[in-house]
């Protein structure tokens, strides 16, 4: 009872995940509908750190209800460039590299939900030691592995390029690396499968004792 | 596995069927056939004893160590 309600649960808060990374991907997909449009201008997410440490503030923002102005440094910012300041590199193994990993990564985001689902509706029957759930739980690991790789590289790449076009006065780019969480949830998840399965060889052995 | 489990030859000696061993002792007919096709990982004591009991043999006459040149699991 407690393992299907913890299942029932899980499952309930990974939609609810969803839902909340719904809003993003509605503003990051009008977004790319936008600039896939605008032949003339280009959106760059850039990562930023100030030169002169954290503590260092170069820019400042108004604040309308007392009128002063705030100093300000900011983390990160989204920049609209034309396209004429973009710097064409022409189709580098670079580009292919961010592309196939591009690839991996819609195809792990939408593994990795079928994967959940289909165990956590075994653990909700109460089918624990079973070995398609070790298979799921392996499966499920190597794939935020392979969400962890991907990103990483991604976010490399791009870092790379943009260090390529932009330099500020202020503020040097960023590599915004992949969440760490995620290749530590990777491995816990194979650990969990390796543990799952001397438990399924444990009750194999305990079905088959007469 | 190289205990090889000699229940058939057993219950041959003593003219009893499946049916009606797994009557006698209390365990199901598709555990003893797992039990006698050798397919079992292990047998608590108490099923031993019953089986022994009812064949009227020793644990030895059922259990039989053969080397297989293959190691111990």
């Amino acid at each position: 009872m407690r393992l299907t309600t913890l299942a029932v649960l899980a499952i309930a808060a990974y939609v609810f995940m969803i839902l909340l990374s719904m809003g993003d991907l509605w503003e990051g997909f009008k977004l790319g509908l936008a600039d896939g449009q605008d032949r003339a201008h280009e959106t760059h997410f850039v990562y930023l750190k100030t030169k002169a440490g954290f503590t260092h503030y170069p820019d400042s923002l108004v604040n309308l209800k007392t009128g002063h102005k705030l100093p300000i440094s900011y983390d990160q910012g989204q920049l609209r460039t034309p396209l004429t300041e973009t710097v064409n590199q022409g189709f580098t193994w670079l580009k292919l590299l961010e592309k196939l990993a591009a690839f991996a990564i819609l195809f792990v985001m939408v593994y990795i939900p079928i994967l959940f689902f289909k165990l956590m509706r075994a653990l909700s029957r109460e089918s624990v030691f079973d070995r398609r759930n070790i298979k799921y739980m392996r499966c499920i690991g190597c794939a935020l592995l392979l969400f962890y790789v991907c990103g990483q590289t991604m976010s490399l790449i791009d870092y790379l390029t943009l260090k390529q076009q932009f330099q500020f006065a202020a503020y040097e780019l960023e590599w915004d690396q992949a969440d760490a969480l995620v290749l530590l949830l990777g491995f816990v998840v194979l650990l969990f499968a390796e543990v799952l399965g001397r438990g399924s060889s444990i009750k194999e052995e305990q079905d088959l004792t007469i | 596995m190289s205990i090889v489990v000699n229940l058939d030859v057993m219950m041959a000696k003593r003219k009893v069927s499946l049916n009606e061993l797994s009557e006698r002792v209390n365990i199901t007919p598709a555990n003893l056939s797992i039990l006698k096709t050798g397919k079992a990982k292990a047998i608590r004591f108490s099923t031993l004893e019953l089986i022994c009991k009812e064949l009227n043999c020793q644990p030895g006459d059922l259990l039989e160590w053969v080397d297989d040149g293959l190691p111990a699991e």
